[in-house]
This record gives structure tokens, C-alpha cells and sequence, in this order.
């Protein structure tokens, strides 16, 4: 029998990984490093401060260029300083799963390209393809080369969320695609400007894919004009003090976050950390239930990462090689290069991936990516995080205070809508619901109540009137969340937010993505409670016009009047007509330890902040209170001993066993 | 220098015992050796996750009946070890492993 063709990584039929060694045109010169070269001290500080501040002013040129909320507001893009062989070294404080895809991109331009049609200074690459490199369709990348005196000295790179990319949805999240054919297209690394002048037919096959191509033009060219920046400011710094000191001083900072990993790695003992995570529905009206794995064996100083024990590819619930990797390094960053100032290329360097391909988080061609960017990459990153997070509060102090719970799963990206907006034009709205935030736990302290989301450190929350003004929608309210059983622990999570809106200046609008969990997917940290449920309500024919004409502004979806619309994870589009009202929510995430070991004094004082009720702090966290309502530290003590045999005298063992 | 213990957590630690190697709770109690997992040596209970509290009870009943809220707590002082959202039926996880 015919053996059945092996596929390749090679970025068509599988997704890209890179060898050890690119095999790259000698035609193309790179600039290498001379490892005879020293840097003074104070050089070096001044060298490498001015390459992070290069790529911040990348980031921010981008940001205030830029005109789509997703952008511009919420920071949902990346950029980064790459080598000559396309490794990181530094990228921006933005979304940490993008670092490593520019990466891949570049690479696979070096592999691909360098011979025919040729890498040359001035070009800026774009590519959006899942299995070269990117994380969904959306979010594309562009990658250009700085050359010196002929030769390929480093790269700047970027990726940015384009509103719409074309497909058969607005706003490209195409959940009911069972083959990327389906989805928006993809464009593996073609040039986009060639030896400094723009290609305007590149440019026109990208916008005309979009039912938003002014838009995405302008965001286009606000990502170019970073690339543009970063590019002439590099040039200027090799100008100042030479090729062969900034280059030495790239490499001694790779070399550097490395050696600062490397005595991070020493804290931890060798061994195997794993979570999981269920996911449902691969495409809507699919019933089934799917898994994330992420497994993490730490043997001396590297890390080997694998996603076995995850569901087959299957449906529109897919990403590549690319998301995979990129989703495992996100939390890595956060936990072991916290120190390192976005230089985040020594980090990489002993991360080794074994991926099992065909698999939802690392599938292979033609499994459809377009709505990875809030499924399944949020997925792998928290997937990750709980396997890091428990390797890491197992390591010595003070690197196991670093250990951070669970973030969110599947509430990513809120909810996404389009319409006719309150100026009479189409828009594609997309609510970062996430970008309130919310830390979660960690072995020594609670986490930070709307806090930002620790994946994307440079994330920031809209404010209300950013949204009223892009949208034909008017919040109600915006207020945190309970600190209930949702992340209760010894020391709870952070608090998540909800947020309530009506339709304003238009008659109805269209909603293709919403988050309405049938099952929390968050898993608590070492004991603690799960993060709360991802909700999408929606309230038909409510009395809020008349509540708002006498004077009052609703502050509670459950005090209004009208018809509860049953909604579903994945169900279908919801119009939202005049006169609803829908509410959203970013729950709160992982809680640490069993709640019952948390200090009653935090209890009260979530108590007294109006955080939690009487009820609930008696139910979770076994909390008595004396008559003058102080903590009765007796009491507590007593009732919580009461609980603990009851565990003992009423739980069975139950016959279930783990896996191997 | 060879490593005496692991601390998990702040109520767990992996330790050697008479040559051994165990789990072994704040309380004092084993859970099984360090090849072993841990959970194998908890009382569990499982639970609809809706019981987990205020807001986890969801529309569609039929999808979260799927999946279950499961607790391991330590036989002897009855302290929560861990917790994982699970589909009915699937293995626990055998998720902390280190070495000593």
C-alpha cells in the first residue's frame, strides 16, 4: 500500500515552522554580527533604549495614524525589531501572541522570496495568509528589510486588525466556514511596496477584498508609515555609531534576555505541567464539546511545549502553527521575561515546540482561521497560561509570586456588529468587551480589579463616548462585576465588567459574533474557583425609551422591563432594533487556592467596598459576621471547620482516574 | 544543590519520605507518590457548573449538561486541592508533575 503523502511545514499544506538554519538566496547579503566587537556600558544602555523607543514610536505612529477604533483606541496590533534571520528582539507593549508570527512571516520571506522575486531595500512585504504566519486573516502583517551598504542588517515589522478583509461576513469572522476557501482570502507575503515606492496594484487587491476599503486604507497606510519610521530612525542610529556597534548590540540584548531566562529556568524544578480547556460548537448548530491541551515539559534549561490531548481540527474552531506558538509565548513572556523590557527575542531561544498538526489549535490546510482572533487564540493563550502558571508556582521565590491565573477564554473580542450607522453609512463595529480587563489571581495577592488584560499590556478600554461617536449605540451603564463565586479564591481574581447599551441614530444593526457561553471555560488556579461565564443578553421591546424620557438612566438589565431573547454560543445573527437593550460582560478570571483559606479581613472588605453580599461571602468564603457586623473571627473559624467535614463525611471517592 | 521538596502552591509540596517521593498536603496527608497524580488520592465531588454560583447557569441546558464542575479535596482535612471544568466522563488531569 502507498504510503500517504508526508505534509511539510512549509506553510502551504501546513503551517510554517521554521528550520534551525533558513535556507536563504546567496544572492541576498546579510549584515552578521562580528562577535570581536565591544560596546561600552554606557553605549550599549543608550543603543539599546533608543531601538525599544524606535519600535514604541512604530507602535504609536500606527496608533495615531490610524482610524478604526480596534486600532486606534483599543491597540489591538504589534511591532517589532527583528534580526537579519528574522528573530525578535524587541517588540511593543501590544498583543504579545502577534511577536512571534512577524517572525514567522519574515523567515518565510527569507526562505521564499530572497531568491525570486528578491528582498531589496525600500520593500514592505504584507501577507495575512494563517499558515504562513498570522493569526487569523484580520490581522495582517507587514514586514520590511533595512539595508546598510547593500546589505540586510534587520527587519521592522508589524501586524495590525483590519476591520474587514473581505468574505462572506462583514468583519471576516466567518463561523459557519468549514474550509478556508470559505473565509476571507489569504495572501501569503507578497510585495506591497517595492524598492520604496507603493505597488498600487498590491495595494488594490488588498482593498477590494473589504467592504470598508477607506478604512482599511487608511490603517494601511498608518501601519506603512510606522514601518517607515522605524526603518529611517534605524538607519540614523547606524549612521550615528555604526553598523558594527548596533549590530552587536542586538545580539548582546538577545543574548542577555536569554542568560536572564536562563537563571529564571534554574528556579524551576524539571518536570511536566498541563491544562486543558473545552470549547463547544465548531460551527452553529454543531453540539459538540472540544479541547484545548497545552502540555509543558521543563527538562534544564528549555522548555518543550506540545498541544497533545487536543480535539482534531474541526469546523470554523481552528488556528495554525503560528497561533499555536504565538499563544504559548504570550504567557511565557509574561511569566519568565517580565524583566526584560519587550526584548523578548533570548526568551524564544529556549522555547522548543513539538505541535501535533491537524489539530484545532494547530491545523492544516484547509481548515478555515478567520474567527481565531476570538476563539481559538484567546483559547491557547489561557490554555497556556494555566500550564505555565502552575510551573511556575512551582518554582522558588520570588519567581512563583509571578505565577498569574487564567484569563479569558472566549469573551475576547465582546461582540461584533454592522449596519447603517447614525451618519447613513455601512460600519463594522467590533467591542473590545475585553479591554476593561481583569487580572487574575496569583499565589501571593488578589488580582487587579479591571486591570487591563496581561496578554496585551498596552490594551486600553474605550471610553463610552469613543464608542457612541464610531457607533449608532448609547451605553446605559459600565460597571464592574460582582466579586461573587465567579474567580473566588484564597486570593480571587481581579474583577471583569458588564456594560448595557441601546441602539441610538439608526433603526436596527446586525450582531454575527457574541459571547453567550453554555459553560464557563476558565479553569481556577490550584483550588480556585473557575472565572465567571461570558454572557450575551438581549431584551426585546423594553420600556427604556420611556425610562429615558422621564429622566432616568436605567443602571440594571434585570429591573427592565420586556422579552428575554434566548441567545446561544454561536446562534444565530441577532438584529437589535430600537427599544432593546442587550448586555455584555468581561467575567472575572481564575481565582488561587480554596476560598475557605481566604483572610476574612479581605472578605469584609470586599464586604464593606459593596463588592460581594452577606450571602454570598457566608457561601463562598465562609465568612460569619458578629452582630455589629465585624468579622466574628471565632465564628468564621468554626463554620469554615464545619465545612471542611462536611467535604470529608458527604464526597464519595469518586471511581473516575487520570489520564496518563 | 539536589532539591528536598517542591512547593505547589502554598498547600501542596512534593517531598521525599524515607527515601520516597509523595504529595503531600499542608495537613500532613499523602497523596500518592510523585509519579502518581495527586487527584487520584482526593475526595471528589462533581457538580452541574451552574452550582458554581450566581451567573454560570446558561441558556442551553443540553450543551452544559456536557460538561460538570469537579473539586478534589484532601481525604483528611478536606481542604480544596484543585478544581477543573470537565467534560463528563473525561479523565482528570494529570496536570503538575515535577521532578525532584
Amino acid at each position: 500500500m502507498e504510503e500517504p503523502e508526508k505534509l511539510v511545514c512549509d506553510g502551504i499544506a501546513r503551517g510554517y515552522v521554521p528550520p534551525e538554519v533558513l535556507s536563504i538566496s546567496p544572492r541576498l547579503r546579510l549584515y552578521s554580527s562580528s562577535s570581536a566587537t565591544e560596546v561600552d556600558p554606557i553605549t550599549y544602555e543608550v543603543i539599546r533604549n533608543t531601538l525599544l523607543n524606535i519600535n514604541l514610536e512604530h507602535g504609536q505612529t500606527i496608533q495615531k495614524l490610524s482610524i478604526s477604533p480596534i486600532t486606534m483606541i483599543v491597540r489591538d496590533f504589534q511591532c517589532a525589531i527583528l534580526t537579519e534571520v528574522g528573530d525578535v528582539m524587541c517588540l511593543g507593549p501590544y498583543l504579545l501572541y502577534l511577536g512571534n508570527m512577524l517572525a514567522l512571516i519574515t523567515k518565510w520571506i527569507l526562505e521564499n522570496r530572497s531568491d525570486e522575486p528578491g528582498i531589496q531595500d525600500g520593500d514592505v512585504f504584507l501577507c495575512n495568509d494563517p499558515y504562513v504566519g498570522t493569526s487569523h486573516q484580520q490581522d495582517t502583517g507587514l514586514t520590511s528589510p533595512v539595508f546598510w551598504e547593500g546589505e540586510l542588517f534587520c527587519w521592522v515589522a508589524n501586524s495590525v486588525h483590519y476591520s474587514d478583509v473581505g468574505g462572506p461576513v462583514p468583519g471576516s469572522f466567518c463561523l459557519a466556514s468549514e474550509d478556508i476557501r470559505q473565509d476571507p482570502p489569504c495572501f501569503p507575503p507578497m510585495k506591497l511596496a517595492e524598492a520604496g515606492k507603493l505597488r498600487v496594484d498590491v495595494e488594490q487587491l488588498f482593498l477590494r477584498q473589504s467592504r470598508l476599503p477607506s478604512t482599511v486604507d487608511m490603517d494601511l497606510h498608518a501601519a506603512i508609515a510606522g514601518l517607515n519610521l522605524a526603518r529611517e530612525r534605524i538607519i540614523k542610529l547606524i549612521q550615528r555609531y555604526g553598523p558594527e556597534i548596533v549590530k552587536a548590540v542586538i545580539d548582546e540584548v538577545m543574548d542577555a534576555g536569554e542568560r536572564a531566562v536562563v537563571e529564571k529556568l534554574q528556579m524551576i524544578p524539571d518536570g511536566r505541567w498541563s491544562e486543558r480547556v473545552y470549547t463547544e460548537v465548531s460551527v452553529p448548530g454543531d453540539r459538540g464539546i472540544y479541547v484545548s491541551q497545552i502540555n509543558i515539559v521543563k527538562e534544564g534549561e528549555y522548555l518543550y511545549v506540545d498541544n497533545e490531548g487536543t480535539s482534531p481540527q474541526v469546523g470554523a474552531i481552528n488556528n495554525t502553527y503560528a497561533g499555536l506558538a504565538g499563544g504559548v509565548l504570550a504567557p511565557l513572556t509574561i511569566m519568565l521575561g517580565y524583566d526584560l523590557a519587550g526584548t523578548s527575542g533570548g526568551l524564544y531561544r529556549r522555547v522548543k515546540f513539538r505541535p501535533v498538526f491537524g489539530t484545532i489549535t494547530c491545523a492544516d490546510f484547509p481548515a478555515p482561521i478567520s474567527t481565531a482572533g476570538v476563539y481559538n487564540m484567546p483559547m491557547v493563550v489561557a490554555t497556556a497560561t494555566g500550564a505555565v502558571a502552575k510551573m511556575i508556582a512551582c518554582a522558588d521565590s520570588p519567581l512563583r509570586e509571578k505565577a498569574i491565573g487564567m484569563a479569558d477564554v472566549h469573551a475576547y473580542g465582546g461582540w461584533i456588529f454592522n449596519g447603517i450607522n447614525q451618519h447613513g453609512q455601512f460600519f463594522v463595529g467590533m467591542s473590545a468587551g475585553m479591554a476593561t480587563g481583569a487580572l487574575p489571581a496569583s499565589p501571593v495577592r488578589d488580582g487587579v480589579d479591571t486591570g487591563g488584560l496581561f496578554w496585551v499590556p498596552g490594551m486600553e478600554a474605550s471610553n463610552v463616548e469613543e464608542n457612541e461617536m464610531a457607533w449608532p449605540v448609547l451605553t446605559l451603564y459600565r460597571r464592574e462585576n460582582a466579586a461573587g463565586a465567579a474567580g473566588a479564591g484564597k486570593f480571587r481574581s481581579g474583577l471583569g465588567a458588564e456594560e448595557a447599551w441601546i441602539l441610538h441614530g439608526t433603526e436596527q444593526m446586525d450582531v454575527h459574533v457574541y459571547m453567550d457561553e453554555s459553560f464557563v471555560k476558565n479553569q481556577g488556579m490550584m483550588g480556585g474557583n473557575p472565572g465567571g461565564r461570558a454572557f450575551f443578553k438581549v431584551k426585546r421591546s423594553t420600556d427604556v425609551n420611556q425610562m429615558l424620557a422621564n429622566g432616568s438612566i436605567p443602571q440594571n438589565y434585570d429591573e427592565l422591563k420586556g422579552e428575554e431573547e434566548k441567545t446561544f454560543f454561536k446562534g444565530p445573527p441577532i438584529v437589535l432594533k430600537r427599544g432593546d437593550i442587550w448586555c455584555t460582560n468581561l467575567p472575572n478570571f481564575a481565582g488561587f487556592g480554596d476560598p475557605l483559606r481566604r483572610d476574612p479581613e479581605l472578605v469584609a472588605k470586599d464586604l464593606a467596598d459593596g463588592k460581594l453580599t452577606v450571602h454570598e461571602a457566608q457561601i463562598v468564603y465562609g465568612l460569619v459576621l458578629a452582630t455589629d457586623g465585624s468579622v466574628d473571627v471565632d465564628g468564621t473559624s468554626a463554620y469554615r471547620e464545619s465545612r471542611y467535614l462536611k467535604r470529608l463525611g458527604t464526597i464519595a471517592k469518586s471511581p473516575l482516574k487520570s489520564s496518563s | 544543590m539536589e532539591r528536598q521538596q517542591v512547593l505547589i502552591g502554598d498547600n501542596l509540596r512534593l517531598a521525599r519520605v524515607e527515601g520516597a517521593i509523595y504529595f503531600i498536603c499542608a495537613c500532613g496527608q499523602t497523596l500518592g507518590s510523585g509519579d502518581e497524580n495527586f487527584k487520584d488520592y482526593c475526595l471528589v465531588e462533581e457538580s452541574a457548573t451552574a452550582s458554581i454560583g450566581a451567573g454560570y447557569k446558561a441558556s442551553d441546558q443540553g450543551m452544559a449538561d456536557q460538561v460538570c464542575f469537579r473539586e478534589f479535596f484532601c481525604p483528611s482535612c478536606g481542604l480544596r486541592q484543585a478544581t477543573e471544568i470537565a467534560r463528563v466522563g473525561d479523565p482528570y488531569l494529570s496536570d503538575i508533575q515535577p521532578r525532584l
